[in-house]
């Protein structure tokens, strides 16, 4: 009887290990190989073909060790910890928000990221996460007290006295790869922390450290209300104020293409555009630059024969004029495949200008082109395969691309987006218009995926030096 | 969250861990090893030794002082200090004779010892008896990586769970760029730390042909063949050079 029980437990568990999605199943392995090899590597040793456009560098999972966890330091993480850093991604880097795949998709990476290492298969290494326990009132007192603790616990040595990130140790950190790495500037606030922005998560970075950097843990040595007192301390130093909606993982948007009946100028300023929502898009950096666009702000339109794309940026600077080799342009870009379908992740390319399978089609912008149309009326755009120029009148320039490095042009006569920037007061306003006819891509589809980027000329922003979105989903009349 | 799906995958990969757990440990034998060899000898520098680098004390001078790099200490004789010697491959024989447990200390901005040759699951303490604040930081390919600042005279434990498996553990200090330590978890006890004259002797080695691996933190790793014959005394000098 006992004997058929087990055997019994055993058919069950071969079945349900068996069926699609569950730990390291073909599914998971070719959502990996998609979306995630090239930055992580097909081995998940971190080395993948993007490997040397991105810093800080994508996680080497056969260490078996992560930043961001529930668990005490020198603990692997739970599975929640690597579910929460894939589906919200992580700021401030070029991990992006997986929020849009399914819940299966999701856990099934889950399953397949933790097969790289062998720490997951000792239950011993484990460990309880640490307890989260309730904030404490956000009074001077508990600030005045963080601060206190902020030197005697040396965080000042790292992060400066002012929180800046130039203590006298910060020029010599580097992270378990040896890969230099710098303090954050408590400054910039907490959007921008890696292990999350709200509350609750600076105090768990305190507690539990961001295993192989050089952020330690502080279990032993802060009681909970002192850890308080130092989180207050830490969000009294921020420069942008934020409200609590603001710190929670957003979710990607969705855009939507508002049908309208006027007829739009081609000014960026045209007063048709208020009437139209406005979907704000965050940007994640592919380098650690100075700067980056941070937010871009995107509306869209379809009239009976023209789709249009409004960009809104913040850019403190005009970067239109490039005089010297080391001045760099201000640009805007947007992706879309129209292959595929938003939904379908096995389907749908590498976001970094698809794959060897999926073509992307790309519309960008760049500044010095108006310069030079806003001028002359009229730009000349080098051929990114044969260096040769040949003249526009639209400052948008329609490319297609099998992976990075491979952009290649379409012929002028192809050249079917129109478009027209102004930079006023700190923020650039982009137009983008195709004429929805046989040529148009946009007019066979319902909806299909898109993705932004942006460059900052004045932050040193140039080629793959951008902040990019993750793949969204464009819905179309 | 979709409970079932959830609860699924947790028994799933619990059944992997008990069918994948537990390869390719060491095993004692019942009465250790009856007609086994021993080896011995010394790991040498070929060349004339550097002198001991001076390190860049930027943080904390006033109680640190000045630094030396410990990364090739060679003595008198021209011997390699701190090299780890091992015969690999061997699955099972001799009892494990090494410390139950360990005490590592930062004193004086000093990782103390500078390499620790510890079994699998040994547990133990680090100590700071400086007067100013660390942290302990341990860098390896999947075994332990914590990161754990310490207070002025404080002590922490690390549960013999932690060293789970055999391997090299880089242990830093970020507050103190200079600070270097090494733990190295031995695959069989037939594995030595060189001493200052660069000797090392391991015993009751199962007769039998081996590579004999070398690990220096400065000077690689390399491999020599040895052959052990039952009942007698081996001996192999090595000569690394930078």
């Amino acid at each position: 009887m006992r004997q058929v029980a087990i055997s019994a437990t055993a058919l069950i568990t071969s079945l349900l290990c068996a069926s699609p999605g569950i730990a390291g199943s073909d599914d998971a392995k070719q959502l990996y190989s998609k979306h995630c090899a090239a930055c992580h590597g097909e081995n998940g040793d971190g080395i993948g073909t993007a490997e040397k456009f991105l810093y800080p560098k994508a996680r080497d999972f056969t260490r078996g060790v992560y930043k961001f966890r529930t668990t005490p330091s020198g603990s692997p993480p739970t599975d929640d910890d690597i579910y929460r850093s894939i589906k919200y991604g992580v700021a401030g880097t070029s991990m992006p928000a997986w929020d849009r795949m399914t819940e299966k998709q999701l856990l099934g990476l889950v399953q397949y990221v933790k097969t790289f290492s062998d720490i997951f298969e000792d239950e011993e290494a484990m460990e309880k996460p640490v307890t989260l326990t309730k904030e404490s009132k956000n009074t001077a007192q508990s600030v005045a007290s963080g601060k206190k603790l902020y030197v005697e616990l040396e965080c000042n040595k790292c992060h400066g006295d002012e929180g800046r990130g130039d203590g006298p140790s910060a020029a010599t950190l580097t992270d378990d790869w040896d890969n230099p790495i710098t303090p954050y500037d408590l400054t910039l606030g907490p959007l921008l922390m890696k292990g999350g922005a709200a509350s609750a998560d600076i105090y768990r970075t305190l507690v539990t450290g961001l295993d192989s950097t050089p952020m330690p843990s502080f279990a032993e040595e802060l009681n909970p209300a002192q850890t308080w007192d130092v989180v207050h301390y830490i969000q009294s130093m921020s420069t942008v104020s934020l409200d609590a909606a603001s710190l929670a993982p957003q979710k990607t948007p969705t855009l939507k293409a508002v049908k309208v009946n006027d007829q739009f100028s081609l000014n960026p300023n045209d007063n048709a555009w208020q009437n139209i929502e406005a979907t704000k898009i965050r940007l994640r950096p592919l380098w650690a630059m100075d700067d980056w666009v941070k937010e871009v702000s995107v509306q869209v339109a379809q009239s009976s024969g023209e789709l249009l794309v409004r960009m809104q940026w913040q850019d403190k600077t005009q970067d239109a004029n490039i005089g010297n080799t080391t001045d760099f342009r201000d640009g805007v870009a947007i992706q879309h495949v129209a292959a595929a379908s938003p939904d379908d992740y096995l389907g749908l390319p590498f976001i970094g200008m698809g794959d060897d399978k999926e073509e992307v089609t790309i519309w960008q912008w760049k500044s010095d082109w108006q310069t030079a149309i806003d001028k002359d009326g009229f730009v000349m755009i080098k051929s990114k395969k044969t260096d040769e120029k040949s003249k526009r009148s639209s400052p948008v320039d329609v490319v297609k691309a099998k992976g990075f490095g491979t952009l290649g042009d379409i012929p002028v006569s192809q050249q079917n987006v129109k478009g027209k920037a102004v930079w006023k007061d700190g923020v650039w306003t982009v137009v983008m218009i195709q004429k929805l006819n046989s040529q148009s891509e946009l007019a066979k589809h319902k909806k299909l995926p898109v993705a932004v980027a942006a460059w900052d000329g004045s932050a040193n922003n140039r080629g793959g030096h951008k902040a990019v979105s993750n793949w969204m989903e464009l819905e179309l009349n | 969250m979709k409970l079932p799906y959830r609860s699924m995958l947790l028994f799933c990969s619990a059944l992997l861990v008990i069918t994948q757990v537990q390869a390719a440990k060491y095993k004692e034998v019942e009465g250790g090893v009856s007609n086994g060899g021993s080896l011995s000898g010394s790991i040498m520098f070929d060349g004339t030794p550097p002198p001991a680098k001076e390190l860049n004390v930027d943080t904390d001078a006033e109680h640190c002082g000045k630094q030396y790099s410990e990364n090739l200490i060679v003595g008198k004789s021209g011997g390699i200090k701190n090299a780890v010697v091992s015969v690999s491959g061997i699955a099972s024989g001799k009892a494990w004779q090494f410390p139950a447990n360990f005490t590592f200390d930062q004193h004086g901005c000093v990782f103390k010892p500078h390499v620790m040759l510890l079994k699998p699951k040994t547990g133990g303490e680090v100590l700071n008896s400086d007067p100013i604040g660390h942290n302990v930081h341990t860098i390896s390919k999947g075994i332990f990586n914590v990161n754990k600042k310490m207070k002025a005279n404080t002590e922490m434990q690390v549960k013999k769970t932690k060293l789970r498996k055999p391997g090299v553990i880089r242990v830093k200090c970020d507050l103190h760029s200079w600070m270097s330590a090494w733990w190295y978890i031995a695959e069989s006890p037939y594995t030595a730390l060189t001493d200052e004259n660069g000797n090392f002797s391991i015993g009751d080695i199962p007769p039998g042909t081996y590579q004999l691996k070398i690990w220096h933190e400065k000077l690689g790793e390399s491999e020599q063949t040895i052959t052990i014959e039952a009942g007698s005394e081996a001996k192999k000098n090595v000569s690394l050079k930078l």
